[in-house]
């Protein structure tokens, strides 16, 4: 059984070109998929119904994990899925802004500046309003032009708000980090 | 309205957001005539914003500024009693020279006490020779503002924390921009320099029932100083809504006609009754019926039984002050017909009959923006099916009517319908230049380009980008219209029915205006029984109008002696806070952004900002449900405590004592009018400018209740 989470490990690699986060408090996504045990409450206990489920196509070691488009839905931080995960694979984080930014890593927020609006001469800074961390995560300059902070914790509220088509700030998963 | 059924009670928009600065402009200037254009932004030493939280009401605007202090390092004064987004923005830039000056009522007195310390302290500012040979009646302005309007002696109207060094560090400031150019035209008001002080206002400082005078108190500021009809300079109107002067230019005022003269002017009379095809009777009968309280007036006029029908097109109406008392019992008294483009809008639940409106992107047509351009809009998509044009059901009504009356209506409409059935709008705007001819606003310049150079209207203004009126010649419209007027900035052209300034005589008329609290109490008494008393009505009581605005004064007065005290300790008779109506960034106006689920997310709900000290005193914590009552009504909020509160958006901070929500928020919630609790209008006062006729949303008196 030790050789499926290493081939799984193996397997995102391979097999994953959809970007997604992990829920917020997710352990490092190695450790991550050998902890989780694909029992779908996380989803189940979402206030927001951003949770959702891989199915076969992203292979049998991705099958039945959790994942969130924040395009499609970002995470409100509620917290509620480290709180019921039985395992730690996603871990229990205070729903408190200090805890919050020290303790969860889904991605970080990262601006295209030749799609947003406001680096074209234009003045938006939806984002900025939608960020549940503002000044924090995301601070505004001339022309309400965002400025991804290090504190962004990536739980996409930025991304799902861009009103820019493609939208011009998007969460870069923690788990595509390099190193 | 005017021509075919000779009625005088119409009115726009306009009325409730910016006739303060068309009558101001009217009065000093003798034309609504924003005389800069945007380019000017970029000329100036130093802006000053009253009245508007440009950075959220006028993004694009505010941002063109704040580019420019950081290029060039201008000076800003934000004039509003909040601290806003606009000034940190600002101070985020350089805080040693942006000035934030929270008056609470108390402009007109800042505005004097600015020109006091211009007079004795930087006389060589002031422009001696243009006031002398262009101005009429400031020899009253100036001993008016030395004798009476000391920084020290106006500390009882400054409403906030407005001590006499800020007034005289913003004064030297004032001098210092105006100094740097004089230096440009070498040391001459006269010569060829550009720059100086732009001085813009938004709505917040029109609605005031004395916004007419608050907006002359600028212009007299600016004429003092020679910062007027020169690049770079001048008193600029920011608009509300982007063709609010397209209201305005068409005459959709009461007592108006368009291109800027009122129906009273006989040979203007004679030349639209000419151009609009329609009996001059019908005219001189609009002229004859008078509408006093104009759109607040013509709704105690339905109360009484006066005003029987109304027409609405394409705004609120529910939105009007006073909701509970005047406007909803006026509205439930009245036939309506609305043209609405929402199956959901509150105007239909008024009205009798509905006609389904095409909107913005379904319709071609022009508007006009701030800087007196012309804009095309062109049309991207198809209606739904029995959606018309505004225009074209306007046109049909106007047949009918016309026809019912015996009167020619294929002449005064003459319109032919395209193919697919909906009239053409630019054959209707050939038709208004046509009538501008000889005017202030003359447009006739766009057909001669037509006739020689055969490129239509509508194609001059998409490859133009707009074309500024007055356009008078063919030369003029090439070019793109006159980018500034007044001082014969613009080029002669034969016919201009002006000299140097707009008015009779051609001067500037420099009124001083004044403001006197010394028996305000008394005065505000009175104006506080409207809305409270049956069958009190404004339109009645012109004299005590015209009190109110000659001191300066607001309609509501809060109960201070009562603040201090928790929310179930205050009587409920008494009104201890401030309460101001406003708009936020992420919602426009009333009804329509918050459909959207970006702006709805953003802002969901109606919100009240509070000073973290009277939330303490009242007992309200951040998050909490309260009601906001007036006299009038009340409306209920989150308590929005202070610049971390959780209630979005948090960012802006009030001053103790005065409490802030939008009203863009005020049909968001139910439609059924007698479940909605978001209301704003509910709690607002009736009391009217008498020369502008707007409100003031911004000065109530309210009770902080917890839910």
């Amino acid at each position: 059984m030790l050789l499926v989470p290493l081939r799984a490990a193996h397997a995102v690699s391979q097999k994953i070109t959809r970007r997604y986060l992990r829920p917020p408090g997710s352990l490092k996504e190695v450790d991550f998929l050998t902890a989780c045990i694909r029992c779908g409450q996380c989803g189940e206990v979402c206030p927001n119904r951003c949770i959702e489920y891989f199915g076969f196509d992203e292979g049998v070691s991705m099958k039945d994990t959790p994942y969130i488009v924040p395009r499609v839905k970002a995470c409100i931080l509620c917290m509620k899925c480290g709180d019921i995960c039985p395992t730690g694979a996603i871990q229990p984080v205070q729903r408190l802004a200090e805890h919050i930014i020290a303790n969860v890593d889904m991605g970080k927020a990262r601006v295209d500046e030749n799609l947003c609006l406001s680096f074209q001469g234009k003045t938006c800074g939806v984002c900025y309003r939608a960020c549940p961390l503002p000044d924090i995560a995301i601070r505004v300059g001339m022309l309400e032009q965002p400025h991804v902070l290090d504190q962004c914790v990536g739980c996409g509220l930025c991304e799902r708000s861009c009103i820019q088509l493609p939208q011009a700030i998007k969460v870069i998963p923690a788990h595509t980090r390099l190193g | 309205m005017k021509g075919v059924l000779g009625s005088n009670t119409i009115e726009a928009n306009a009325r409730m957001c910016m006739t303060s600065a068309v009558t101001g402009y009217f009065s000093s200037l003798g034309s609504d005539t924003p005389p800069l254009a945007y380019e000017d932004i970029e000329l100036a030493d130093m802006i000053m914003h009253f009245g508007h939280n440009a950075r959220e009401s006028h993004p694009i605007v505010y941002w063109r500024c704040a580019d420019h202090k950081k290029k060039n390092d201008i000076t800003t004064v934000v004039v509003d009693p909040r601290s806003t987004g606009t000034t940190q923005g600002y101070s985020d830039i350089n805080a040693d020279n942006n000035f934030h000056v929270p008056t609470l009522n108390g402009d007109i007195s800042f505005l004097n006490a600015l020109a006091h310390v211009l007079l004795k302290e930087h006389d060589d500012v002031v422009d001696w020779e243009l006031v002398k040979a262009h101005v009429d009646g400031w020899e009253n302005y100036v001993s008016g503002v030395l004798n009476k309007y000391s920084p020290e002696q106006v500390q009882d109207r400054m409403g906030g924390d407005v001590p006499p060094e800020l007034i005289r560090q913003v004064a030297s400031q004032f001098a210092d921009a105006t100094r740097k150019r004089l230096q440009r035209s070498k040391g001459s008001q006269s010569g060829d320099g550009h720059g100086g002080v732009i001085v813009m206002w938004g709505i917040g400082f029109n609605q005031h029932l004395h916004g007419q005078h608050n907006v002359i108190s600028i212009i007299n500021l600016l004429a003092l100083t020679g910062n007027l009809a020169k690049p770079g300079c001048g008193p600029f109107s920011m608009t509300g809504q982007p063709n609010a002067m397209g209201e305005r230019f068409t005459g959709g005022l009461t007592g108006r006609l368009p291109f800027n003269q009122p129906l009273s002017n006989e040979t203007h009379r004679a030349h639209m009754a000419k151009h609009w095809r329609v009996p001059e009777e019908n005219l001189i009968k609009a002229m004859n019926s008078p509408n006093p309280g104009y759109a607040v007036g013509m709704h105690e006029r339905a109360l009484k039984g006066e005003v029987k029908a109304m027409f609405w097109v394409y705004a609120t109406h529910i939105d009007l002050p006073d909701q509970y008392n005047l406007i909803r019992p006026a509205l439930l008294k009245t036939f309506n017909v609305v043209q609405e483009i929402y199956r959901h809008a509150p105007n239909n639940l008024y009205a009798d009959v509905i006609f389904p409106a095409a909107t913005w992107g379904e319709v071609e047509g022009v508007y006009i923006s701030s800087e007196r351009r012309i804009n095309i809009n062109q049309k991207a998509a198809q209606a739904p099916q029995g959606c018309r044009p505004d225009m074209d059901m306007v046109i049909d009504k106007g047949k009918e009517i016309a026809h019912l009356l015996g009167l020619d209506a294929d002449a005064i409409f003459p319109y032919q319908r395209k193919e697919d059935g909906s009239y053409d709008a630019q054959e209707v705007f050939r038709d208004v230049i046509r009538a501008s001819e000889g005017t202030d606003t003359d447009l006739t310049g766009i057909l001669e380009v037509e006739k020689i150079d055969n490129i239509a209207p509508y194609e001059q203004l998409a490859r133009l980008r707009g074309i500024q009126w007055p356009a008078p010649t063919y030369g003029i419209a090439r070019k793109g219209g006159i980018k500034r007027r007044f001082m014969l900035q613009e080029e002669d052209w034969s016919n201009r029915p002006y000299g140097y300034f707009r008015t009779q005589d051609g001067k500037v008329h420099m009124n001083l205006c004044h403001q006197d609290y010394s028996d305000r109490e008394a005065v505000t008494k009175k104006l506080m029984a409207f809305g409270q008393e049956e069958g009190l009505y404004t339109i009645d009581h012109l004299d005590l109008m015209k009190e109110a605005r000659d001191k300066g004064l607001t309609p509501d007065l809060p109960d201070e002696s009562f603040r201090g005290r928790k929310w179930q300790d205050v009587p409920k008779d008494k009104y201890p806070y401030w309460m101001g109506l406003g708009v936020v960034y992420e919602h426009f106006h009333t009804a329509k952004s918050n459909r959207s689920p970006t702006t709805r997310r953003l802002v969901p709900e109606m919100y009240v900002e509070m000073h973290e000290e009277d939330a303490r005193d009242l007992g309200i914590k951040d998050g909490e449900k309260v009601r906001v009552v007036s006299r009038r009504g009340s409306l209920e909020a989150r308590a929005q405590v202070g610049l971390n509160s959780l209630v979005k958006p948090a960012r802006n901070s009030v001053p103790r004592g005065y409490m802030f929500g939008p009203w863009n928020l005020s049909v968001a919630d139910s439609a059924d009018p007698k479940k909605n609790k978001w209301l704003a209008n509910g709690i607002s006062s009736r009391i009217w400018d008498p020369v502008s006729g707007q409100v003031d949303f911004k000065k109530l008196a309210c009770r902080i209740e917890k839910v």
